[in-house]
């Protein structure tokens, strides 16, 4: 366990040494926090009867948009052209040899980006937000589940990044598989658009795919549109997600280490 | 004069179209998801105009016929000059020299340095945008049409000329070129939904200091019967061409000044 929590520490630090980039990337991220939340205050006073209708007042949106920006950070960055680099050149065999699993290493390192995102960008901003606007948080068990939530929510993303990256060793070219994910997952999660703000029918398909345990349910834990009961079934979604996620990664990666194996001789 | 440097961009041009052409299912697979990143975007103002089909005066299509502009003369952009990106690498590399040694005027030199085919899916998105808006916005004549073609060339330069005013501080301080992440932010988001619904500071900055509401959002107006909703003035609305003609002569200027002072990257 140890080499793991040694690997996740080196990249918080080697993250942490571009400051300028570091700076950039919190402006970037605030101009879009004050963005969002505007484009949701004229949307909701644009619309009639939308508080009633959605179950979600005006304030509720705000701040649901607001953290989405903000939940952008816990995203691991994809590691996708690395690893067609290394497929390409042959060097990923290493990797694959070291005395450690392949696939704790690249969640090693994704907990190192994660750590970083929270202590540099997402605790900043939100008490930023604080500090700017009125935010109702939440309390007591709804702040406990909402804290479990984002951890499932890591794990989903680093899943389903984990599972494209597979692909770069497949089809060493991987750069449109990668924006094809991305604009899935920013539709799909609710990260744009909350899925109860989509027509019904396509709202039920959405609520059954795991990419909204990436934003819609803690954004929804946040704002209390989930609450009572529907907070465990709510958080056994996002943790079944991840169970059938990592043994389809696990899968996965046992065929490709096969597969390197016979193609080498 | 003219003529041979037009023979000549297009000449190499097209060979650079050939070599990023060499694989064609990269080729296709880039594009293609290039368009699906674009198309999502008018997808979103579809889904939110289902339950408020009016924001600011704005309906659905006349969401999708604004960021479907901008959309058209970002691809133009990127297509033809995304190099202004890492003027900054090209430099410290050492490989910008090349173009100030040519016999050829050196911003000519840069502009053929390469053609990016994500560009490609950018325009082809934008333009599949329009075409949809434009069948429920009434009253189109070929005047119009024509003027819509300015209006992205326009809209091209304006981009253009953001870009490498932000890209020729390098030539000063030999980095910087990182700032663009926050262009490319305010040219994505603030042309998908109309400037009304931000506050009156960005509203200022967009119109007057980075003006990048003159790319999609003013001009928008010119072809909507609805044009009670214009902040400031409703002249904006016909300024896009001769904004985007004193950007690039100012962007000119500021490259010739910025050419002087560069004495190269290395000692």
């Amino acid at each position: 366990m140890r080499k793991y929590a040694a690997y996740t520490v080196t990249t918080l630090k080697n993250t942490q040494v571009y400051k300028f980039d570091l700076l950039l990337r919190v402006i970037n991220s605030f101009i879009l926090v004050i963005a969002f939340r505007e484009v949701w205050k004229a949307i909701y006073a644009n619309g009639d009867g939308l508080a009633v209708s959605t179950g979600v007042t005006s304030q509720e949106m705000q701040t649901y948009a607001m953290l989405a920006v903000i939940l952008f950070a816990i995203i691991p960055p994809s590691n996708a052209y690395e690893i067609s680099d290394k497929v390409r050149d042959g060097s990923i065999v290493f990797d694959m040899q070291k005395p450690w699993d392949f696939q704790l290493m690249y969640l090693a390192r994704a907990a190192g980006s994660f750590l970083f995102g929270i202590l540099y960008i997402i605790i900043p901003q939100i008490i930023a937000i604080f500090l700017f606007f009125h935010i109702d948080y939440p309390t007591g068990l709804q702040a406990v589940a909402f804290v479990v939530s984002v951890l499932l929510a890591f794990l989903l993303s680093f899943l389903i990044n984990f599972i494209v990256n597979m692909t770069a060793i497949l089809f060493t070219e991987i750069w449109g598989i990668e924006v094809f994910k991305s604009v899935v997952t920013d539709i799909c999660s609710g990260a744009m658009v909350p899925l109860w703000f989509f027509p019904a029918a396509v709202g039920r398909v959405l609520e059954w795919l795991p990419f909204q345990g990436i934003f819609n349910i803690p954004l929804s834990l946040f704002i209390g549109k989930i609450a009572g009961s529907a907070i465990w079934e709510q958080i056994a979604f996002q943790a079944g997600w991840c169970l059938i996620l990592l043994l389809f990664s696990r899968l996965l990666l046992a065929w490709i280490e096969r597969r390197l194996v016979i193609s080498g001789g | 004069m003219i003529g041979k440097y037009i023979k000549l961009y297009v000449e190499i041009q097209s060979a650079n179209l050939r070599s990023r052409m060499a694989y064609p299912l990269n080729f296709v697979i880039g594009v293609l998801s290039i368009t699906f990143l674009g198309l999502s975007f008018i997808l979103v103002s579809w889904v939110i105009t289902q339950k408020v089909p009016i924001i600011n005066g704005w309906g659905t299509y006349e969401l999708i016929f604004m960021t479907s502009l901008w959309r058209t003369t970002h691809g133009i952009f990127v297509a033809l000059f995304v190099q202004v990106w890492w003027l900054d690498s090209l430099i410290r590399g050492g490989e910008f020299d090349r173009y100030l040694v040519r016999p050829l005027n050196p911003m000519f030199s840069f502009a053929t340095h390469s053609i990016q085919i994500y560009g490609f899916g950018d325009m082809l998105a934008g333009i599949i945008g329009l075409a949809i808006s434009m069948g429920h916005i009434p009253g189109w004549t070929l005047g119009k049409i024509a003027y819509l073609l300015v209006l992205v060339i326009s809209g091209a330069a304006i981009e253009w000329s953001l870009q490498m005013l932000i890209g020729c501080i390098v030539f000063w301080t030999l980095q910087g070129g990182a700032m663009r992440h926050i262009l490319d932010l305010l040219l994505a988001q603030f042309t998908r939904f109309p400037l009304s619904v931000y506050n009156g500071g960005l509203q200022v900055l967009l119109t007057f200091i980075l003006p990048v509401a003159f790319i999609s959002y003013y001009p928008s107006y010119f072809f909507f019967g609805d044009r009670s909703s214009i902040p400031f003035s409703p002249v904006l609305m016909y300024l896009t061409p001769i904004v985007a003609l004193l950007l690039v002569l100012i962007t000119y200027y500021v490259w010739k000044k910025g050419l002087d002072v560069y004495k190269g990257a290395g000692t």
